[in-house]
């Protein structure tokens, strides 16, 4: 289970448990700490002005035609931001935490 | 025999005004032209074989989460198997009831699906595929894969679909 916990523009602390990015963003964050699976240390996200949250997890199902069907890869889980077509992602899932820049 | 894969993207309880429990599943099955029990492994057969990749939404009444980036990949040594074609459709129906194969509803604005030759992939070239509807309702959005009626059997190679899941 992921959770985050964000600082509005305003200064206000709010909290979700689990996803939400209509939430996170309705709350205009400037910054985002999460903590969940293999995040041991809460890791902040400084969001730019103007910016938008980005939260999303990745699915995987796989099928093979030899009989041994393939189990379905864990989630993965991605947060960070986007902002005039670019987008700046934290990958987090197992133990690591993996920037990708698109 | 049938197969499937399920399991839970997350389910949150919701603090605030967090959206409330979103509960994706998917599974993996489908039918062949020739009458082939769902979930059975693909192999050469005389028709075309089609699979789906089932992604589901139970309504969690926001009505905005989505799925998206739909990636299907073939992994395979030699690229001679059979040509895979995926076909995204779009399925709703109401909660509860068990996914359907050979949808005719075409994914709104995107594109067939194409993994030919070793190692091959096709991306969807949309941002949003299926959307969350209101409570009471699911949606389902089936990937058809479909492989040529030569050149299967003897050749092994994994189909593997990628989606991202935007919880509201």
């Amino acid at each position: 289970m992921f959770q985050w916990k964000g600082i509005t523009t305003s200064g206000d602390t709010v909290e979700s448990e689990g996803l939400g990015q209509g939430h996170a963003r309705k709350q205009k964050l400037r910054s985002l700490i999460i903590t969940g699976p293999g995040v041991e240390i809460p890791f902040a996200i400084e969001i730019p002005l103007g910016a938008l949250p980005v939260i999303f997890e990745r699915h995987n199902v796989s099928i093979s035609n030899n009989g041994e069907n393939v189990p379905s890869d864990p989630v993965l889980y991605f947060y960070g931001w986007e902002k005039e077509g670019q987008r700046r992602l934290w990958e987090f899932g197992g133990n690591k935490i993996v920037l990708h820049e698109e | 025999m049938g197969l499937g894969a399920a399991w839970h993207s997350r389910t949150g309880t919701g603090l605030g005004s967090v959206g409330a429990s979103a509960i994706t599943t998917a599974v993996f099955g489908g039918s062949s032209d020739s009458g082939t029990a769902i979930g059975d492994p693909i192999t050469q057969g005389a028709d075309s074989i089609s699979r789906y990749f089932v992604i589901r939404f139970t309504a969690d009444g926001t009505g905005s989460n989505t799925a998206s980036n739909i990636l299907i990949k073939r992994s395979d040594a030699t690229g001679t198997a059979a040509n895979i074609d995926g076909q995204g459709t779009v399925i709703h129906a109401d909660a509860g009831v068990a996914y359907s194969s050979n949808s005719t509803t075409a994914l709104t604005g995107g594109t067939d699906l194409q993994a030919n030759g070793t190692n091959s992939e096709g991306l969807t070239d949309i941002t949003t595929a299926i959307t969350g509807t209101n409570t009471g309702d699911s949606q389902q959005f089936a990937v058809q894969v479909q492989t040529g009626a030569t050149a299967v059997a003897g050749q092994d190679f994994t189909l593997q679909c990628t989606f991202d899941v935007t919880v509201a």
